[in-house]
């Protein structure tokens, strides 16, 4: 064979072997790396929150105070509504009884209307049942169920599913017409598993001996917070004299008062969440289960449940910026071009300067229009005159 | 015309169009609103994507790169240096439009010249046949034909083009090879369809020859001519923009048709409603459907060579992919060229209602799809049919009334004895 035929096989076999080599002996975190730019530590892309309160009526007002909280929190820390499905009896806000017609507020000073604009509620009134809770979770629902009252989660979704309502040992009730068991909520949530319906769960549940509720829970990946423990009720936290019923519960109210304090870049945990829990503010014992759940709990942001996964950063202030920086590389490049104190450009790090110019070098220019360009021109134009000169020439000769 | 010192007359034609061109200049917006009429500008002669392709030469990048640029890279050439003075590039719209008038004028002298020496038609009643129309007069009804004034307002790039084929016919009217093939060269590199015009420029050159050695050995010389002129063209183009790509760009587009824009054409409509897997197949059946003519049309016709480059650039307009009103504004520049068909043709007052209904309603059409919704795709289609309908019509027309003219001189009409008394056909010739 020839020499060069060798030398072409030999080239052609050395550059499979290396594909072959890269291929076998690249780094599985190499390849997870790849797509950490979208997942989080806990490997969800996406957040859903299920918002369940299973009493109707007007004394009950506080149960749907407590969902529609829940609701704006989520919302307020990025859950789209497309990714909320809220089941309410959705009999207080119109109810002949409020005298704040078509409103509904958990606090006496009456500061926010949760239920003002911007409000979708998927189940509603005596939608709410055990079939269609259980049918939502596992995702076994009529074929004709529209797309907002699915739950459309897949193996990398976070879900929230807040619960509230009256409660006993072991079981919840629903609308005063039936009840849902501890066993049930269990069943249904192996269901999900085995459909690789979610990633990881928050169970929060807030009614009276809630901390049975989830016992009988068995699948991995569930963290579970309740108010009570057995023979424990959770109690209300104050009502509105002027509304007539109690607005808020204790657990929910002192829940939201940490949440209050979150932002979509928050780093505050889980264990942060529980560590406040206060038997002298709550008067009951809330608990909290966690031996299904295989990260530890001070590693769990509270956003990775409460908030959505988001490609953007936002960014408030200089300083807010600064904090962020030293712990994720890839926010360098979101430094603000406007820099308001002087002093502080300044004195600031030399790492930034060299941003700073980085940033001056995308300005207006495509491409350098220097003298190659004209250069080019004017070579085109010479054998432009050198053609026609040919061609007047030419004309006369043939 | 009116008689007079023919040079006053030819200064008066000249300078009212150089006016009124110049007075149109005048309103920016008029010029921006006929720039982007659909009917005048088409995506391979809009002057918008030309400035926008002199920016991004200019600039360093690569113009053909973005799908904006089908034009030739020697027009990006022409417009560099000039692209930043509005005055300059009205200018030379102007100017390139006189100079196609003044191209058919000579046409003409040289035709009158050629025709002075021929032996003469007789008419019915034994008279003579009069001479076509002059010089000026073709001139005029080239200049001031408001295609051909909104095409130049509109500074559709096609301008040049037409310049080039008039070049070409020009220049093979007075004979010299080099120029006219270089010209048919010119208005291929431009817009590709004026190749078929080197078989009627190449009529034209051997007009006066008999031995047919010798029209064969010219054409070949012709031949060797074009595709040398072309190359030169081609190697020109690529010193400028330093790539190949405006191959693909440029005549991808024109024999694609992959820019799907309305215009007064055949094409997008089809292109718009056709499945996929046909798509090749309807492509190579509009493309083969313009040249084909060429040929056969040119054996016909051999002696009417002046006819058959009006025949060729009037079906290339109907049918290419891209049509505008400054292709008709060639043609109908062509047509006084064969003047004396003129009283053979039968159906001139359907073909002019024709163009002045498809110029009227079309704009009013594209307003009532585009703006108020009202109407729909269909309505402007249809008035594009009815534009090819009358450009059909004036090509069978005008084609019967050279050959009814080409009859007659063969065979001259009856003036006397029993053909006479029977009547025949006496209406066409009376005029």
């Amino acid at each position: 064979m020839k020499p060069t035929s060798i030398l072409k096989y030999f080239a052609a076999s050395i550059c499979i072997a290396t594909t072959l080599a890269i291929s076998v002996t690249t780094n599985k975190d190499d390849v997870e790396g790849f797509f950490a730019k979208n997942k989080s530590k806990s490997g969800h892309t996406n957040n859903w929150a299920v918002l369940v309160c299973t009493s109707r009526f007007w004394f009950n007002y506080r149960h749907i105070a407590n969902t529609l909280s829940m609701y704006r929190t989520v919302k307020r820390l990025g859950i789209p509504d497309s990714n909320i499905i809220m089941m309410l009896a959705d009999d207080v806000a119109c109810n002949s009884r409020n005298i704040f017609p078509a409103t509904v507020y958990n606090n006496r000073g009456r500061h926010l209307d949760l239920y003002g604009e911007n409000v979708e509620v998927d189940y509603r009134g005596y939608e709410v049942t055990v079939e269609n809770f259980i049918r939502l979770l596992t995702g076994r629902v009529a074929k004709e169920t529209p797309r907002s009252k699915r739950l459309l989660t897949d193996d990398q979704s976070n879900i929230l599913i807040f619960m509230t309502g009256h409660g006993g040992e072991e079981f919840l009730k629903f609308q005063d017409a039936e009840e849902i068991s501890a066993h049930d909520l269990g069943d249904a949530f192996q269901q999900m598993y085995e459909k690789k319906r979610y990633n990881e769960i928050l169970f929060m549940i807030d009614t009276c001996q809630a901390n049975t509720m989830y016992s009988k829970i068995h699948s991995p990946n569930i963290v579970a917070t309740g108010s009570s423990k057995l023979n424990e009720s959770s109690y209300s936290h104050h009502d509105d004299p002027d509304i007539g019923v109690a607005v808020i519960d204790r657990f929910t109210y002192y829940v939201l008062e940490v949440l209050e304090k979150v932002n979509m870049q928050s780093k505050a945990t889980l264990k942060d969440l529980f560590d406040t829990y206060d038997y002298n503010l709550l008067q009951s014992t809330p608990g909290v289960r966690s031996d299904l759940f295989f990260r530890p709990l001070d590693e769990v942001l509270l956003t990775d449940f409460f908030g959505n996964v988001q490609n953007v950063e936002l960014t408030e202030s200089k300083e807010v910026n600064n904090s962020l920086t030293e712990t994720d590389p890839a926010l360098i490049d979101s430094e603000p071009m406007f820099i308001e104190d002087p002093q502080a450009e300044i004195a600031s790090s030399p790492k930034q300067s060299a941003s700073w110019i980085q940033e001056q070098s995308h300005t207006f220019e495509i491409g350098n229009p220097d003298q190659s360009q004209t250069w080019r021109y004017v070579a085109f134009a010479v054998l432009s005159v050198a053609m026609g000169s040919a061609l007047i020439a030419g004309s006369s000769l043939v | 015309m009116a008689k007079g010192s023919s040079s006053n007359n030819a200064a008066a034609v000249f300078g009212t169009a150089v006016a009124i061109r110049l007075a149109l200049f005048q309103f920016p917006a008029l010029a921006s609103l006929l720039g982007e009429r659909v009917e005048i500008s088409t995506p391979v002669t809009s002057f918008k994507r030309l400035s926008e392709g002199v920016f991004l030469f200019t600039n360093g990048v690569p113009p053909y790169d973005g799908g904006v640029v089908h034009q030739a890279p020697l027009l990006l050439g022409l417009f560099y240096p000039i692209i930043s003075s509005p005055l300059l590039v009205n200018l030379l719209y102007i100017l390139s439009d006189l100079t196609i008038g003044y191209m058919l004028l000579q046409i003409t002298t040289i035709k009158d010249r050629d025709y002075a020496k021929e032996k003469k038609i007789t008419q019915y009643g034994g008279k003579e046949e009069e001479p076509g129309m002059s010089g000026l007069s073709v001139a005029t009804l080239y200049l001031f034909n408001p295609y051909t004034i909104a095409s130049c307002i509109g500074r559709s790039t096609i301008l040049y083009s037409n310049a080039a084929v008039v070049a070409a016919i020009w220049m093979g009217m007075k004979g010299n090879k080099t120029l006219s093939m270089f010209s048919v060269a010119a208005a291929t590199y431009l817009s590709l369809y004026p190749s078929m015009l080197i078989i009627p420029v190449i009529l034209i050159l051997t007009r006066k020859i008999n031995e047919n050695e010798l029209i064969k050995k010219v054409a070949i010389q012709c031949t060797g001519l074009f595709a040398g002129s072309l190359v030169a063209l081609f190697a020109l183009s690529f010193v400028l923009v330093n790539s190949w790509d405006f191959f693909g760009s440029v005549y991808g587009t024109i024999l694609t048709v992959s820019d799907l824009t309305p215009n007064l054409g055949l094409c997008w409509y089809f292109f718009i409603e056709m499945f996929d897997q046909f798509r090749p197949f309807f492509l190579v059946v509009f493309q083969i459907h313009v040249f084909i003519f060429a040929v056969p049309v040119s054996i016909k016709l051999r002696k009417y060579p002046l006819f058959v480059s009006f025949l060729l650039c009037a079906i290339t307009s109907t049918f290419k992919g891209y049509p505008s009103v400054g292709d008709a504004s060639l043609y109908l520049g062509l047509l006084p060229l064969s003047s004396e068909i003129f009283k053979y043709m039968r159906y001139s007052f359907l073909v002019t209602n024709l163009f002045l209904y498809s110029t009227l309603l079309a704009p009013i059409f594209w307003y009532l799809w585009v703006y108020v919704g009202s109407g729909n795709a269909n309505f402007f289609y249809a008035i594009g049919l009815v534009y090819g309908i009358g450009e059909i019509i004036l090509m069978i027309d005008s084609t019967f009334a050279l050959l009814r003219r080409d009859f007659e001189a063969q065979s001259p009409p009856e003036t006397t004895g029993q053909d006479a008394a029977l009547g025949w056909d006496r209406e066409v010739v009376q005029k």
